[in-house]
């Protein structure tokens, strides 16, 4: 799986917790290229989305996360990256 | 009153009454009556009594029935060791229920370590045994019928019935007493074989299949059946029969049983197959409990209020009793049900409970007295605390046009207790991409949606047309892994 498909997976579940912005081609092309790599305080999610993030994170990566656990991460590019090299490991 | 005695009393009165028909023969009661009395004092010439168990492995339609008539007559308990079963199955069945011989037709019926009775050579001996007494009066409450459940949820349950159990069912059913009734599954399969024996109990005549390969509606409008009674997968082959040749004859009323008989399915069939759809709910241990006429299809996927005899109640958590259309569990009370399992306490210290059965099914009684069934309750999927149940989602994803059926199962999370996930079968020139129906589901389930969902060629069914959900788990296990 290349970069471009993890951060699909993130996009996937920024929608299914019902984040808009993921929706706008505005922000979803840029991230899917890797031009765009927003931090997360400055996305806001609430935790229904941040659930549905972890969710989709398991159910097409298979990589176990708990919602409390996206705080580590600086931006959601940062998230994508650390999954890349997990799924790489 | 034996299942002897009863047929004895058809065959007095009403002996040119066809009792069972088939695509080359028809059987009057007088007939059967005789020829499960002239086999029953072969199968005693031959041996066997009412100590021993015996498998019967016996595929031709007529054949099974009148082998079972005769065992029943002469008291020896039966179990069905179905000819499509691999042998080391049919062993450990036949262990189960303590089975001293098999009755069967040919030697690859046979089993290791158990004494064989080929059917031929039982008939071979009919002659010899002309003139020898026919038998004395038995107790009809020892349990002569072992039948086993579909095994959807591990290796199969087995129930154990007397004469006075299945005569107890047989009238609290359906009246077949005028009636000819078609049941195309086999007569291996129980509830098949309830089915015919409630007919013959009641004295109405079973139209058998038996091999035949025509369609549904030509067959039931060659035999005159007056009642056609179906799976939800011979449901829908039902439907593409009709397509072909036609819709039923206006006389034929349709019985769905079984599974969960979709709106989809009911909607198509009304439409197109017959008016007189008919859906039950029923269990092997307690036979039917509720039957939802035709003008009572909706969207609800009701299975009609609890026949008469029946008791039902559906329960909180607390095991209070639930109000008019709260979701609970289910429990029955039925004339002749079972009291528990045959060689498994556990299961039946679960099941059976002060009285009654417990099947683990999910339900609603409401205000109008239809019972609606959600599911079982061990498959309900809790994630991040929220209730899910695999029917709601399954009855949104048949609402796609694509769709023909789906089944929903959750995928194990240590974080998240269990992520709802389906697989759907669509239907014949459909396209549509898991993707789609995700968001398709959303759209209407918000976050009880399945996560994922995958397009099968076809959903793995048992041969009564349930979906194997172990199987659905298992594959996407695999594929995790």
């Amino acid at each position: 799986m290349d970069a471009r498909a993890v951060r699909q997976v993130l996009i996937d579940g920024l929608e299914a917790g019902g984040f808009a912005q993921a929706r706008r081609t505005t922000f979803r092309e840029p991230f899917l290229d890797g031009t765009l790599d927003p931090a997360f305080d400055d996305l806001e999610l609430d935790s229904l989305a941040r659930m549905e993030v972890c969710i989709a994170i398991e159910v097409a990566l298979g990589i176990s996360l708990a919602p409390e656990e996206l705080q580590r991460y600086r931006s959601l590019g940062a998230l994508a990256d650390d999954l890349l090299v997990r799924l790489a490991a | 009153m034996t299942f002897a005695e009863r047929l004895a009393g058809h065959a007095q009165r009403r002996a040119d009454a066809p009792a069972l028909v088939t695509p080359c023969a028809t059987i009057t009661y007088g007939a059967l009556a005789q020829e499960v009395g002239s086999l029953a004092r072969a199968l005693r010439h031959s041996g066997v009594d009412a100590a021993e168990i015996v498998g019967v492995t016996v595929r031709g339609e007529v054949d099974h029935l009148v082998v079972t008539l005769a065992l029943l007559a002469i008291g020896t308990p039966t179990v069905v060791l179905a000819s499509r079963e691999p042998a080391a199955s049919r062993g450990r069945l036949a262990a189960r229920v303590g089975v001293a011989r098999v009755l069967g037709e040919r030697s690859v019926d046979s089993i290791a370590g158990l004494r064989f009775l080929a059917l031929d050579a039982v008939r071979a001996g009919m002659r010899a045994a002309e003139g020898e007494p026919d038998g004395t009066s038995r107790d009809p409450s020892r349990r002569l019928l072992y039948l086993t459940g579909s095994g959807t949820t591990g290796e199969p349950k087995i129930v154990a019935y007397a004469e006075r159990d299945l005569a107890k069912h047989a009238d609290a059913h359906i009246d077949y007493s005028r009636e000819r009734v078609l049941r195309p599954a086999h007569v291996e399969y129980n509830n098949s074989k309830r089915l015919r024996l409630y007919t013959l109990w009641q004295g109405g005549t079973c139209v058998l299949a038996d091999g035949s390969t025509d369609a549904l509606p030509v067959l039931c409008a060659r035999h005159d059946a007056t009642w056609l009674e179906v799976s939800p997968v011979h449901g829908a082959s039902l439907l593409a029969a009709v397509r072909e040749h036609g819709p039923l004859p206006s006389r034929t009323r349709v019985r769905i049983g079984g599974a969960r008989a979709p709106i989809g399915l009911r909607r198509a069939l009304l439409a197109e197959a017959t008016p007189r759809l008919h859906v039950s709910y029923g269990t092997t241990e307690t036979s039917c409990v509720s039957l939802a006429g035709p003008s009572m299809h909706d969207a609800r996927e009701s299975v009609g209020p609890p026949v008469a005899g029946a008791e039902v109640e559906v329960l909180r958590a607390d095991r209070s009793p639930a109000a008019p259309g709260e979701s609970g569990t289910i429990r029955l009370r039925t004339p002749g049900m079972a009291t528990g399992y045959v060689d498994d306490d556990d299961a039946t210290a679960r099941h059976f409970r002060d009285g009654w059965f417990e099947p683990g099914d999910l339900a609603t009684l409401d205000v109008d007295g239809q019972l609606v069934i959600h599911g079982r309750a061990d498959d309900m999927m809790i994630m991040n605390g929220i209730n899910i149940y695999p029917v709601e989602i399954e009855r949104i994803l048949e609402r796609h046009p694509a769709v023909e059926s789906a089944a929903a199962f959750p995928l194990a999370s240590g974080v998240h207790g269990q992520i709802p996930v389906a697989a759907v079968e669509l239907r014949a020139g459909m396209r549509c991409a898991g993707g789609e129906l995700v968001a398709f589901a959303r759209d209407l389930l918000g976050v009880r949606a399945p996560r994922r969902i995958e397009v099968l060629a076809a959903l793995p069914r048992n041969a009564q047309g349930k979906v194997l959900k172990r199987e659905l788990v298992a594959g996407l296990a695999r594929e995790e892994g």
